[in-house]
């Protein structure tokens, strides 16, 4: 039955949108704040740009799904009415996503990093506008800002191992520099990050019985653990990585490969764990 | 950081730890005025659709025991509330199934329905 496979779906779905928009924003925020350099530019923003479409297309497949579980069957999906329902939930964040893809697209074209980084804003005012904390009693709206910001973090962080990845053609000074941006940036972001997740977990989750207690909150509380060991990689890079690039390149390249290498499983089981926490731990299973 | 900014910082971040909301920020499930399983003796004239939080009905469908549709006299509305009191047609003895789906604020789908027989 469509049913019980819906939340394998959802949380399929929801995967998706996130790794693309989180790279998608990421990319934008990393070509605004110039960590690629000139030499990067035009590449991060085609990667932007690209992932930004797809992420169009998981959230054009998340309204259809909505459609047809408001409807009760597939063929709902794009039922006037049960669309209609979907759109008042999803609508706002739709058009924030596609605002930001569109200002990515012209920034790739362009390269204006102005619109990069203000295409990265509007995808983070999307992911504020959607989710439990539109459901908070209190604080909701504090609560969205602050959704928005650890989500524009997030995608800087996780857009690293992409940008900072050690290619052969990149000189080893160009490598060291891109190393030196991010970290200038990623030292008093990532603890911002780590605060504001902690802070909205509580929140969501009723305090610490909730986090503790619920499957929504053990997810919450397995991506809070993972962020901790990507902050590890990160300092880690921070205080020898990065300067072993330059002093001793060939040691220094295979240490950066192995720990943005982490960092990557890191990532993908983090935002596996929050798909999870928005769709699969819904409020029947609390 | 001053010893006085570090404290500032530390208020501020206990103060909204501490301002947990007094439950989680799922809505609750909707209810039904007519439990589930319900042997009645008389026709009901209506069927209300609870929760404790605002929600938005999106769907409502009453069906008989033979499984066809049978129409009601209700357009589901935009607004969110509390309660929601749907209308039922005028109903004869046997079995019936009211299924209905709810929108919660922060974007949930959710269904449930209830199951009863009219006795008379």
């Amino acid at each position: 039955m469509w049913a019980d496979a819906l939340p394998v779906w959802r949380f399929a779905v929801a995967a998706g949108l996130n790794v693309s928009i989180l790279l998608s924003a990421g990319l934008a925020l990393h070509a605004a704040l110039a960590i690629d350099g000139p030499a990067g530019h035009r590449r991060v923003l085609a990667w932007a740009s690209a992932s930004a479409g797809v992420g169009l297309v998981f959230a054009g497949t998340r309204l259809a799904m909505l459609s047809a579980e408001i409807g009760g069957s597939p063929g709902a999906a794009f039922d006037s009415a049960s669309l209609d329902w979907a759109w008042s939930a999803l609508g706002p964040a739709m058009i924030a996503l596609a605002v930001g893809a569109a200002l990515i697209a012209v920034a790739a074209i362009s390269r204006a990093s102005i619109l990069a980084g203000l295409g990265a804003a509007a995808m983070a005012t999307a992911f504020g506008l959607t989710g439990h904390t539109q459901a908070l009693p209190s604080f909701s709206a504090l609560a969205s800002i602050a959704v928005a910001v650890h989500f524009a973090i997030a995608g800087f962080w996780i857009a690293a191992p992409l940008s900072l990845w050690p290619r052969a053609k990149m000189a080893d000074e160009d490598l060291h520099a891109r190393l030196k941006r991010f970290s200038a940036v990623a030292i008093g972001a990532v603890p911002l990050l780590a605060a504001l997740g902690v802070w909205v977990g509580w929140q969501i989750a009723g305090g610490l019985n909730g986090l503790v207690s619920t499957q929504y909150g053990q997810l919450l509380l397995f991506k809070l653990a993972a962020s901790l060991l990507a902050m590890a990689m990160g300092a880690l890079n921070h205080r020898y990585v990065t300067d072993f690039v330059l002093n001793d390149p060939v040691r220094g390249r295979r240490w950066l490969k192995r720990t943005l290498s982490i960092e990557t499983a890191v990532f993908a089981a983090a935002i596996l764990a929050v798909s999870a926490a928005t769709t699969i731990a819904g409020p029947s299973e609390l | 950081m001053s010893a006085r900014k570090t404290l500032y910082a530390a208020a501020l971040a206990a103060s909204l730890l501490l301002a947990t909301p007094a439950a989680f920020a799922h809505s609750d499930p909707a209810t039904a005025s007519i439990a589930n399983d319900a042997e009645l003796a008389e026709a009901p004239a209506s069927i209300t659709v609870s929760s404790a939080d605002k929600i938005g009905l999106a769907k409502v469908k009453l069906t008989g025991a033979d499984g066809k549709e049978i129409a009601l006299d209700y357009t589901p509305s935009k607004a969110m509330a509390t309660a929601f009191e749907v209308p039922l047609p005028t109903l004869g003895a046997g079995t019936y199934m009211i299924d209905w789906t709810t929108m919660s604020k922060d974007g949930h789908a959710m269904s449930d329905m209830v199951q009863f027989t009219i006795t008379e």
